[in-house]
């Protein structure tokens, strides 16, 4: 495949959480890029920190919340050390937009839609003139498959999944390179999010998108990605291109979270169960996370994080199983 | 047929619940009512020991056909017979003796228990309300029902409260909660779907094995179709408070033969190279079920609707011996 | 909850104000919860301050109500002959009124009224709002109705006005005082506690526990009622305090029990003296001023540890 230019790289970026029983380390020195032009998924459960990261990119991580070290590239600026004053003029919206799961939230009930939207694009786009806006605006609408009609509605009005196309279109609407999608579509019903996952692929292409794309539903990431990276409490545990993964999933976790979701088609087989449960993040196991819920855990995973090892191809795990081959460097690593 | 076929666990028969809907002032002088269709004409019958699964998008009636046969909500119309007694209008003292057979478990484990109490206190009240054993073997059968379940040590969970246990160690001591009742018949509401994908198949496997182990029929709701298929024996899918068909669940989503079960289908995200085929494209949202008129409820979003789905509401017809399509496209 | 729907924090910028799902906030799943509730509760309260000044002055009070005797330098009604109207000395530290009588002995013996009216009006306030809150809320129906236009009924009669008429009636006695304060003042409670039950009841918890088989009376007694109490108790603060004033407003128009030394009479008795001898009065308000401000700042710290906002970002 080849080499892209990576628009977004984050580089043994940590996250930790200052909670009232201690520090909790979210994320544990994240190596990931993403390519201009692909998508990359973001696999996880709860506690993995597929969500902190996100916020971390954008800089919107709560109060409690730090970013601890490493750095977020994004077009050769680390966004780590920008402030929000400068995120807000050229790097919020504009270059990097955001949709998550409830947006209903983010809009307010009193004012219809189009209200809304026109007063985030003239605090963007001031020189536009009030008719170009509302083109821009139906243009806009027009390319998630929402008609005019929802501009006059009020948010509350809207199904789940007219919100959601909204707030899409609110994503793109100053053109952003880069669009990341936090759940988007976990809380719609499997029609509407099969149609909307289809329309962000089809934008993904009309604005050339690269997107970040954060699900704990491999139905989701093997539909809208182009590589996979799976988290497991803080660690990045497998990178690796879509069909590998699915095909040929090397980490112990990725082959049971795989096996572990029941298939449409194929036979009937018992499911298998990943024992155990997560690890309590403020006392994590020392060495790889998983090892405590591994079926093929050795006395080594537990004396120090494994290195990510390369697989070739564009696959990486973090896992003693693959000692064999080279580790990868940071620095040069680079996604299918 | 029926010569053959054991008698049936559950027998539901032309189940309605209509919610009403306030009244504005307008509808009061010209004397209309409105009322939401939430379960619509439902009807099917469960065999000991069989797993049906209703699914369905959010709002199509599954959850309240649920609530309705453990008698968390009161029929507007229609009957259910379990084991061929008439359970639809129980008075209290035989209520609590089909709730002994008749148990449910919910989509979120987080809020199934009390929060000020803690397990223990939780599973042996459900002995104290039917008045099941002195006090030490009401302790040993909660021991021994969590150790059954693979909860193990069972005294570690005893004095813990809800909040200091994780959703799938909650899903699972929910389920073991209404097992200590020995019910023959288990709704469960959706009891995966808020839980991290890694503990999802226990709780799944748990609920195979007890049907294994004690003939227990279940009705499992589920929007997800691929769950459904690991769970089931049949299947019925549901739209706007009716069922569209309902069949053996290899014959439903081999071979669907409703286009909202083709719909649903063919939107069900592939995992890995897994084929699902063409979208069935279907416009719009699925609108709320109000004051539903004659004509099929699909036909406005129906790419194969015809004059007819307007003008005359198709009823579930036998296609063949086990399954039933409610869809007018069958008659040709 | 792993895939949680609930926001917890909004970013404002340019006008989108983005919301960040409340699972990115804590990955609560993953943290450990064993660390009891109480503490938690405890802590909370702690920080918020207010209601730490609240009881360590409601504790001054509460001291002086128990140990009256022993602080008092002499009865609240004994007259010392010689002292008529004197300021404050080593003998009578607050000074004495009109009729010799220690005003620091007044004082702490009126502790005593004003905490017994407080408490028990607010108790039976708390009681009777409770009961007839939970049973409306939870049985709903005609019930709910029926009590609802009762609440209302005694929403609308004005319990100074009532006690008036009874006082003037009956004779002044400090127990229709406290009982007609508690039973014009159980609405706002009943309200509560309605609303409360109306969402517990659809609470998965509680419908687990119907189709278990629970009874009724059982699940409004021993789940809805201890799950909902919370906001009750809080407003039962301010009804403490409300009480409090309530009553000393009767004995500033002279109107409350003569046998009682209370910290409304005080001021009542000691307005004609005022321009000379203003201890007295000014004692007693300030007394009234520190116990009505002890049971505010006590429900202000509870209102705060039963801010659910506050229990997620405390946390």
């Amino acid at each position: 495949m080849n080499q892209t230019r990576s628009l977004l790289t984050l580089n043994h970026l940590s996250v930790a959480y200052r909670t009232s029983r201690g520090a909790v380390q979210a994320v544990q020195d994240l190596d990931l890029s993403v390519p201009a032009g692909r998508s990359v998924g973001l696999v996880g459960e709860s506690g993995s920190g597929k969500s902190t990261i996100a916020a971390a990119i954008l800089r919107l991580l709560p109060e409690n919340a730090a970013i601890t070290g490493g750095s977020i590239a994004f077009n050769g600026v680390d966004l780590a050390t920008l402030s929000d004053a400068e995120l807000n003029r050229t790097w919020r919206w504009r270059e990097i937009a955001m949709v998550f799961q409830k947006s209903l939230a983010a809009l307010s009930p009193v004012n219809r839609i189009h209200d809304q939207l026109n007063d985030i694009l003239r605090q963007h786009e001031p020189a536009l003139r009030e008719a170009e806006r509302d083109a821009r605006l139906s243009d806009l609408l027009r390319a998630v498959h929402l008609s005019d009609r929802v501009l006059h509605s009020y948010p509350f009005e809207l199904s789940g999944g007219m919100m959601q196309r909204t707030m899409i279109a609110l994503g793109l609407l100053c053109n952003p390179p880069f669009l990341i999608l936090d759940e988007a579509t976990t809380a719609l019903d499997v029609i509407t999010q099969a149609q909307i996952l289809r329309e962000v692929n089809r934008l993904k292409q009309e604005y050339n998108l690269t997107a970040l794309i954060i699900s704990h539903d491999v139905g989701v990431i093997n539909a809208t990605t182009d590589a996979v990276a799976v988290l497991y409490a803080g660690q990045l545990m497998e990178v690796a291109p879509k069909r590998r993964f699915f095909a040929a999933p090397a980490h112990p976790y990725s082959r049971a979270l795989i096996a572990s979701v029941p298939r449409l088609s194929g036979p009937r087989q018992r499911l298998a169960a990943i024992p155990g449960n997560l690890p309590d993040l403020l006392d994590p196991p020392p060495g790889c996370r998983f090892a405590p819920r591994c079926p093929y855990v050795t006395p080594r995973c537990s004396t120090a994080v494994p290195p990510l090892y390369d697989l070739g191809d564009g696959q990486f795990v973090r896992c003693v199983l693959f000692e064999s081959r080279p580790i990868a460097h940071p620095a040069e690593e680079t996604m299918a | 047929m029926s010569a053959i076929s054991p008698a049936p666990l559950l027998d539901v028969t032309a189940l309605r619940r209509l919610f009403p809907i306030r009244r504005s002032f307008a509808d009061v002088l010209t004397r209309r009512s409105h009322a939401v269709h939430a379960v619509d004409a439902v009807s099917f019958t469960l065999n000991p020991g069989e797993i049906l699964a209703l699914v369905g998008e959010s709002g199509c009636g599954k959850s309240t056909t649920g609530r309705l046969i453990v008698r968390l909500d009161t029929a507007t119309s229609g009957a259910i017979r379990f084991r061929g007694h008439d359970v639809t209008h129980l008075g209290s003292a035989a209520l609590k003796q089909f709730r002994r057979q008749a148990q449910i478990i919910f989509q979120n484990p987080f809020e199934a228990f009390d929060s000020r109490q803690t397990i223990a206190a939780s599973l042996q009240q459900v002995l104290h309300i039917h008045d099941i054993g002195t006090q030490q073997e009401r302790q040993a059968r909660i021991v021994a029902a969590l150790a059954g379940a693979g909860i193990v040590p069972a005294g570690d969970f005893l004095s813990r409260y809800p909040h200091e246990l994780s959703g799938g160690q909650l899903q699972r001591i929910a389920t073991v909660r209404v097992m200590l009742l020995e019910p023959n018949l288990l709704i469960a509401d959706e009891p995966v779907s808020m839980l991290d994908v890694s503990v999802r198949a226990e709780i799944l496997n748990q609920l195979l094995d007890l049907r294994g182990s004690r003939q227990m029929a279940i009705v499992f709701i589920t929007h997800d179709i691929a769950v459904a298929r690991y769970m089931a024996d049949r299947i019925a899918v549901m739209y706007l408070g009716a069922f569209a068909e309902i069949g053996p669940v290899d014959d439903v989503i081999e071979n669907p033969q409703h286009p909202y079960t083709k719909a649903l289908l063919s939107h069900t995200l592939p995992i890995g190279d897994e084929v699902i085929g063409e979208p069935l494209e279907i416009p719009g949202d699925p609108p709320t079920p109000i004051d539903l008129g004659v004509g099929c409820r699909f036909a406005d979003r129906c790419p194969f609707a015809f004059e007819r789905c307007r003008m005359e509401t198709p009823r579930l017809q036998p296609v063949d011996p086990r399954r039933q399509v409610a869809c007018h496209l069958m008659d040709d | 909850m792993p895939y949680s729907t609930r926001v917890f924090a909004c970013a404002d910028w340019k006008g989108v104000s983005v919301s960040v799902p409340e699972s990115i906030a804590l990955p609560q799943a993953a943290i450990s919860r064993r660390s009891t509730r109480l503490r938690d509760a405890g802590r909370l309260f702690l920080e918020s301050r207010y209601g730490v000044i609240g009881v360590a002055l409601l504790l001054v009070v509460l001291m002086a109500a128990l140990f009256a005797p022993l602080i008092a330098p002499s009865g609240p009604f004994d007259i010392s002959a010689a002292k008529f109207i004197r300021p404050g000395d080593a003998a009578h530290p607050l000074g004495t009124d009109h009729l010799g009588r220690d005003v620091l002995s007044q004082i702490v013996y009126g502790a005593r009224l004003s905490l017994a009216v407080g408490l028990v009006a607010a108790g039976i306030s708390g009681i009777v709002g409770v009961l007839i809150g939970s049973v409306a809320g939870y049985y709903g129906g005609w019930i709910d109705l029926l009590l609802g236009r009762i609440t209302d009924m005694f929403l609308i009669i004005p319990a100074f006005f009532l006690i008036i008429v009874v006082v003037a009636t009956l004779g002044s006695n400090l127990l229709y005082v406290m009982v007609i304060i508690g039973l014009t003042s159980w609405p706002a409670n009943a309200r509560l506690m309605r609303s409360q039950a109306l969402t517990l009841r659809e609470r998965t918890f509680v419908q687990a526990l119907i189709a278990l088989g629970e009874s009724r009376p059982r699940i409004l007694t021993r789940h809805i009622i201890p799950n909902g109490i919370q906001p009750i108790v809080a407003n039962s603060t301010l009804q403490i305090a409300g009480a409090i004033l309530l009553e000393a407003g009767l004995s500033f128009l002279g109107l409350g029990d003569p046998n009682q030394s209370s910290w409304g009479r005080l001021i009542y008795e000691g307005r004609s003296y005022i321009v000379t001898a203003w201890w007295p009065s000014v004692f007693a308000g300030i007394a009234i001023v520190v116990t009505v401000m002890a049971f505010y700042l006590i429900g202000d710290g509870l209102a705060y540890v039963l801010n659910p906002r506050t229990r997620k970002v405390g946390s």
